[in-house]
């Protein structure tokens, strides 16, 4: 992860307010991705773990809070919340958004090999913009290669 | 009446299971202002006037433009405690449109202008799509909760003899009903759609699996805000860049502002399977297995299949299923150069509707002759 984890205590954040700019409800759709965020964030059911803020590449400060639900182990979702200083506006969506394919990145790499930075998802994603709106063999020729089918 | 005695011994879902399944009430109403709701299910709103129907467009936000080739009366209901609108046009047999994830009533506007002097056409937006509730919950949005509210709507309308036309979601939450209530119904057009827990090679892909997993979906949803709302065009190869001012609204009514949370509802509970980490998509996979199950039940049914040519999503290989499932249907309709949402074109909308004509001339021809229509 190139998120830098920073100790909330080394920081002035008395004059700081929270925008949430993402939510995950439901984490354990997928097993792996839930164990994967676990071991990255290094969460175990122990719900009091010492607490961290996280420095994204671009310098944005963010904490990332996990959620817990009786029904489901922990944690079920994640917020993501943006700390700005005082009435400062947040960044451009497009920095917000690049911090978070960077974290991203490092997740689902750390699930599926077939994904391995934030380009090929890009790729896949370009791809899948241009299937819906044009299917036909594109579409096949990516089904034949799956390794899900 | 046709291979009627066939339907297997199954465990079939039906209503009470549903209806334990899915409510939970409090945010969706409260947020909508809504106070009361009568034994049948109807709303008495403080803000609604004649209780259930009303000119609410201009309260829900559509334009001019819209309203112009989606002229129906507002009508609503209360159901599981979420203010549930409908279009409910015409006279004479019910037709009932299912419309799936990503779209709303709007996308039937010309099936339904073209229908409603033969038949009564009622369509309902799911919750979560056009002028429903949108409840912010992601958990909310199970099928089985999507089945609830067709039940809903179906006793609270006291709708009977029904022709469904159904399409993406609006397959299996159809069906779920059909294969239940077989003697409630007289036919059905089926789009591109599917019925069975093993999904679609497409709902199984990486490609697919990829897009909707935790933590991707939602920054995928953050990037998509700035994809157009022409991405439902109809005619993904023609018209995709010179969309009409009040298609361009109209596509845009199909969710809310955080329309992540509803997409991923759908979206999701197509991964799911009986051992899956999730207790509610366990479910959801059990749901599929019934609905199945019963899709034999259903072959003494006029059945018309129509797709487009060029869904991604559901491929011809797939319509050919439900051609081995109803094999007296006859060959599938194509609507030719149309992708996902072909039905919302001009042409898609003419083929639709004979379909239905179809079936509704032979339920009536069965019915004639003594059949159990």
């Amino acid at each position: 992860m190139t998120w830098e984890r920073v100790d909330p205590e080394t920081l002035d954040l008395e004059n700081h307010r929270r925008e949430l700019v993402m939510v995950e409800e439901v984490l354990r759709q997928t097993a792996e991705y839930w164990e994967e965020v676990r071991r990255q964030f290094e969460l175990d059911d122990n719900l009091t773990r010492n607490r961290y803020l996280y420095r994204a590449p671009s310098g944005g400060l963010y904490d990332i809070v996990f959620v817990g639900r009786t029904d489901e182990p922990f944690p079920s979702g994640m917020e993501f919340w943006y700390l700005a200083d005082g009435f400062d506006q947040l960044p451009p969506r497009s920095t917000i958004n690049a911090d978070l394919w960077d974290l991203v990145r490092d997740l689902v790499a750390g699930v599926e090999e077939r994904y391995p930075d934030v380009a090929s998802l890009e790729v896949f994603e370009r791809q899948m913009s241009a299937l819906v709106r044009r299917a036909g063999d594109q579409f096949y020729d990516l089904l034949r290669d799956d390794p899900a089918l | 009446m046709k291979n009627k005695g066939s339907m297997p011994p199954v465990d079939l879902p039906n209503r009470r299971d549903f209806i334990r399944g899915g409510s939970v009430f409090g945010l969706g109403a409260a947020a909508s202002g809504l106070v009361g709701c009568s034994a049948s299910g109807q709303i008495s709103g403080a803000d609604t006037g004649a209780g259930t129907t009303g000119d609410r467009r201009l309260f829900n936000g559509l334009s001019a433009e819209t309203s112009e080739v989606y002229p129906f009366e507002y009508k609503e209901l209360e159901i599981n405690g979420r203010r549930i609108h409908y279009v409910d046009e015409g006279s004479g047999p019910t037709v009932m449109l299912l419309h799936g994830n990503g779209n709303w009533s709007y996308h039937y506007r010309g099936v339904i202008n073209r229908l409603k002097d033969r038949a009564r056409v009622v369509c309902h937006d799911h919750l979560g799509c056009g002028l429903s509730d949108k409840p912010a919950f992601h958990r909310q949005y199970t099928i089985e909760n999507h089945i609830s509210t067709l039940y809903g709507v179906i006793e609270a309308l006291d709708l009977g003899g029904i022709t469904f036309y159904c399409m993406d979601w609006g397959g299996p939450i159809s069906f779920a009903y059909a294969t239940a209530n077989p003697d409630n119904m007289r036919g059905l057009v089926i789009g591109n759609t599917w019925a069975w827990g093993e999904h679609v090679p497409f709902l199984r892909s990486a490609v697919w699996r990829s897009r909707h997993q935790p933590v991707v979906r939602p920054l995928r949803a953050r990037f998509r805000r700035d994809v157009p709302p022409q991405l439902n065009s109809p005619n993904p190869g023609g018209d995709w860049d010179t969309p009409a001012a009040h298609e361009v609204a109209g596509y845009d009514r199909r969710y809310s502002e955080n329309s992540e949370t509803k997409s991923m509802g759908f979206n999701r509970s197509t991964q799911v399977n009986s051992d899956h980490p999730l207790e509610y998509l366990q479910r959801t996979a059990r749901t599929f297995a019934q609905i199945e199950a019963g899709l034999p039940g259903l072959q003494h049914l006029p059945v018309r299949v129509v797709s487009p040519e060029n869904d991604p999503a559901f491929p011809p290989e797939n319509q050919e299923r439900w051609r081995e499932l109803f094999p007296n249907a006859p060959p599938v309709i194509r609507i030719p150069d149309s992708g996902h949402v072909g039905q919302a074109s001009e042409l898609g909308s003419d083929l639709i509707v004979g379909a239905i004509g179809e079936v509704l001339d032979e339920a009536a021809q069965m019915a004639s002759v003594g059949g159990v229509i």
